[in-house]
């Protein structure tokens, strides 16, 4: 199939600001401006921005710990709505998973690493500062650095190839 | 005082949410090569059909991690996790890394695929 080809269309996909309410799909790019995604995923980088702040500082600042978990919370399920809405866009034109693609266990590891990030830093993070605790202070840092890859690649891998 | 009364409470828990998302990465690396070169895994996964072997996937991640999960906070309930600390850190830091290497397409495609 060549790139930029259309392979679906279908009528109020979306409800959009512009009342056309109609998206196409096309194989190269998936986006239309003010898709609910990419709101979405613009939050979730804002998120996640906050997020890195806070884990560099979170040595220095045992408070942040608590505050940082709630990023960590917010964006497991925010993930959850990421994939949903991916899962949407595939229903949309008529599509359906008939194998386990990478950007769904990218997903499933993101989500997996942000709930254990946010458990972790919820029941042990007032210690987390401290130097006996650097296992879980790094185990955080790894769960939110990973998770933003997977962000980072879902947006880079498009949908539809 | 207090403050050792605390960290005994809490860190069981830690413990098992690492141990829990390790367990899990494993289970999903393992099962996702599975599924791409054993059928009757891949239709045994196939829990929705309107999702496909994705459904099973998730569902047997979540069990990993909940099992495990229940298994390490009550096994480490009361005792002391000093010596376990580090052995479920390099164990999550191995499952991160298998995972993610692991689950690249071109590995865990290499080889025949079934469609």
């Amino acid at each position: 199939m060549p790139i930029g080809e259309v392979i679906g269309c279908r009528e109020n996909t979306w409800k959009r600001g512009n009342g056309q309410g109609r998206v196409c799909y096309t194989v190269y790019s998936m986006l239309p401006i003010a898709d609910p995604y990419l709101a979405l995923y613009g939050v979730m980088l804002v998120l996640f921005g906050g997020g890195a702040v806070m884990a560099i500082a979170l040595k220095r600042i045992a408070l942040l710990a608590w505050p940082l978990a709630a990023v960590f919370g917010t964006l497991g399920f925010l993930f959850v709505g990421l994939a949903i809405l991916d899962l949407t866009r595939v229903y949309a034109v008529d599509l359906r998973p008939t194998s386990v693609d990478y950007r769904w266990v990218l997903y499933l590891g993101a989500m997996i690493l942000l709930d254990a990030g946010t458990l972790m830093l919820w029941v042990y993070g007032e210690h987390a500062a401290k130097d006996h605790a650097w296992e879980y202070r790094v185990a955080s840092n790894i769960a939110l650095l990973l998770a933003f890859a997977v962000l980072v690649g879902i947006m880079v891998r498009p949908l539809f190839v | 005082m207090a403050h050792a009364h605390h960290f005994r409470i809490h860190e069981p828990i830690a413990l098992a949410v690492l141990a829990g998302a390790a367990a899990s990465l494993h289970v999903l690396w393992i099962a996702n090569v599975l599924i791409a070169r054993v059928r009757p895994v891949a239709e045994a996964l196939n829990v929705l059909p309107e999702l496909g072997p994705v459904s099973g996937l998730s569902v047997i991640g979540l069990a990993a991690y909940v099992i495990v999960f229940i298994f390490v906070a009550f096994w480490f309930r009361g005792r002391d996790c000093m010596s376990a600390r580090d052995r479920v850190f390099w164990f999550f830091v191995s499952s991160v890394i298998a995972f993610a290497s692991l689950t690249l397409p071109f590995v865990s495609g290499f080889g025949k695929v079934i469609r």
